[in-house]
């Protein structure tokens, strides 16, 4: 049985192989992006988090 | 008990259908299937000397289709085009077949119990490539017509006893696959069905291990000449002197030719006959080295090299400009789905046809194993998908199809183990490794991507919670300036987002800024945010402008669980107050831009591709 393989030339793929790769990390990273909610290319929040002690709000007074 | 008819020595049949075998004494002897009497033939078959193996010999044993065989001997056809070997390979339960074997390719003859097929004078009116039909009127191509005028036996076969000249033909069909009819006699014939298969699949056993080879000395150099490739050399030419020879297959030597001395003074080659080395973890020695020439248009030249394996057959390296292309030929035709003027498809493959023409060879060292100056009749197709190539060479007698795929000049440079570099590189090679897409191929990836990406994404979304957990209004009628803290809240999911919606309906030409903290009480977190609304809008020479939004919204990404809080501050534009602006708080929302983003990602790179590939093929058409 051939081994399917789009970097062996004799795949019909050979030539796309660098397109399906995009493809794929576009799923992956999608999939990863969206299952924690995060934002592609967004950076993370744009006001940074950070752990410090919180503001003394009125809730702790 | 079956004597030879000369010599009276007894004679060992190995299977049951043995026909003919050569005697110690040189005598062919002929058997009759139906009495079993010996008689000697009257033909003008020869004893083969029991020497010169390449790789098969009397004895080597193998197996089929799990069954295993034993060679008892071989008839040995060689004509002025080339040299065919058909074992006789006998099983363990004394049945009988015929093992093709010829140039590194090695097929099983099944006999198929018909007459359907036509004669020798009906094959040898059709050139190769005409449709006959046989087999229940099933169209085939004529792919090899043979005459052999030399003849030659070696141990017990289950062939009758040919006449010469010995005719065979060879069909192929794409859908009904390779056959070859077997010409023994006028009035008696057979037809085979081949099943070809690599010398790993035969399982081979006690084969010849020395190398054969056959020396001589140039009659004008004296140089030692050797040829590696005996019966299928057909020209030598002297590597000091030029000196040219041809193989007589009568007589089984080389005579030196008067004639036909190529004129050109070409430097001599890369790679030089006799030089060793491995490709495809395979061990080639150079056989031979020529220079080819098309003989029309701008009349260019390449140099191609014979590599030869004793178990592998044949294969060449072409050099061209410095691009290289290492050839294999292939047993049969491919198996083409589609054809056109201009193109084939094979294994889902296009290949475009990239160059048509007839050659002449220019200049030549070492062994051939073609007539070095009969090349003109062959005419050559060459099909590019790079880094692949198919190569298809026609003549009235043969159709030869050969598979070829770009090799870098450096791993030539390691094969061979070379201490100078190879020739200098110059433009784009015919199937040089550079991406070529097709746009329909690259429109149907991209759509099948995005629509997948899609589902994601409307899967992901749909487990999203986007629950609201806090709806608060400022109202900026009496101060500019508010704030807001909320109770307390949880949230539930390990990693999650928050988004904030901000709403000022009644904003024009004025701006809003609400800013915050989300405050994780258990672990002293906290999460900044601001956000400015603003609105402004006019009219100016008659026409309608508006700037900004009345609505907006911020995204708070790696919010872990637990207990939070959020505190909001609202400062309004004190120039125009406005009325209000309200704050939605929504947990654990699809985040759409990604999507958005993923789709020009892979917009962007299909039009990438197709830019590149287009600019390919001008380069590689036009080089």
């Amino acid at each position: 049985m051939k081994r399917f393989n789009i970097f062996n030339s004799n795949n019909p793929l050979f030539h796309y192989r660098w397109f399906i790769l995009v493809i794929i990390a576009c799923v992956l990273s999608m999939t990863w992006y969206d299952y924690y909610g995060n934002r592609m290319f967004g950076g993370s929040n744009s006001n940074s988090n950070g752990y410090g002690s919180s503001k003394t709000g009125a809730y702790h007074k | 008990m079956l004597q030879c008819p000369h010599c009276n020595k007894a004679l060992y049949l190995p299977g049951e259908n043995i026909l003919v075998e050569a005697c110690e004494c040189g005598t062919i002897v002929t058997i009759s299937p139906d009495t079993k009497q010996a008689v000697a033939a009257t033909g003008p078959i020869r004893e083969l000397v029991p020497e010169g193996y390449h790789y098969l010999k009397p004895g080597t044993t193998g197996s089929w289709k799990r069954k295993k065989f034993a060679l008892s001997g071989r008839l040995l056809a060689e004509s002025a085009h080339g040299a065919f070997s058909y074992w006789t390979a006998v099983f363990e339960n004394g049945d009988t077949t015929i093992l093709s074997e010829g140039y590194g390719h090695y097929s099983m003859l099944r006999k198929l119990e018909t007459e359907d097929y036509p004669g020798w004078i009906q094959v040898n009116r059709s050139d190769a490539g005409a449709t006959i039909y046989l087999n229940g009127n099933r169209p085939y191509r004529l792919v090899r017509k043979s005459v052999y005028d030399q003849l030659s036996v070696e141990g017990a076969i289950c062939m009758p006893e040919p006449q010469l000249p010995f005719h065979t033909a060879e069909l192929f069909s794409e859908e009904d696959g390779y056959l070859e009819i077997i010409y023994y006699k006028d009035n008696l014939s057979a037809l085979f069905e081949l099943e070809f298969l690599e010398p790993d699949g035969f399982k081979f056993e006690h084969t010849a291990t020395t190398p054969f080879e056959v020396s001589f000395p140039c009659i004008q150099c004296h140089t030692t000449l050797t040829s590696i490739t005996v019966p299928y050399t057909r020209n030598i030419v002297c590597s000091s002197c030029r000196a040219q020879y041809t193989y007589n297959y009568f007589e089984q030597r080389f005579e030196a030719l008067k004639e036909d001395r190529f004129k050109d003074n070409h430097s001599l080659p890369y790679l030089l006959p006799g030089m060793t080395g491995s490709l495809n973890k395979i061990p080639f020695t150079v056989a031979g080295c020529c220079i080819k020439e098309e003989t029309s248009g701008d009349y260019p030249s390449w140099t191609e090299y014979t590599l030869f394996n004793p178990v592998e057959g044949f294969s060449y390296l072409s050099e061209y400009k410095g691009h290289w292309v290492y050839v294999k030929e292939w047993p049969r035709p491919p198996l083409i789905t589609e054809k056109g003027k201009d193109y084939i498809v094979e294994n889902d493959n296009h290949f475009d046809l990239y160059n048509a023409y007839r050659y002449r060879v220019t200049a030549a060292w070492g062994a051939h194993i073609y007539n070095l100056h009969h090349t003109r009749q062959t005419y050559v197709r060459e099909f590019v998908y790079p880094p692949q190539t198919l190569i298809e060479e026609t003549s009235g007698w043969e159709e030869c199809w050969f598979y070829g795929e770009h090799i870098n000049p450096a791993e030539v440079k390691k094969a061979f183990r070379m201490t100078t570099p190879p020739p200098a590189r110059y433009g784009t090679g015919s199937v040089q490794p550079l991406m070529i897409v097709d746009l329909a191929g690259v429109i149907k990836m991209g759509v099948a991507a995005i629509v997948l990406l899609l589902v994601l994404h409307m899967v992901s979304a749909m487990s999203k919670q986007s629950k609201s957990i806090l709806f608060t209004t400022f109202n900026f009628e009496d101060s500019v300036k508010q704030t807001y803290t909320s109770n307390k809240f949880h949230l539930n999911k390990h990693l999650s987002n928050i988004e904030l919606k901000l709403r000022a309906p009644d904003l024009s030409d004025s701006w809003v800024e609400v800013s915050g903290t989300l405050v994780n009480t258990d672990k002293g977190l906290s999460f900044h945010f601001s956000r400015t609304l603003s609105f402004y809008s006019g009219i100016e020479e008659g026409e309608r402008w508006s700037e900004g939004s009345t609505e907006g919204s911020e995204l708070l990404t790696d919010i872990p669980e637990g207990n939070y809080y959020i505190e909001f501050e609202g400062v309004s534009d004190s120039k125009r107050p406005m009325n209000e602006v309200s704050i939605q708080t929504l947990y654990d929302v699809p985040v759409h831009r990604n999507l958005n983003a993923v789709i020009l990602i892979v917009c962007i790179t299909g039009v990438v591709h197709v830019l590149i590939s287009n600019y390919n093929k001008n380069k590689r058409w036009n080089a």
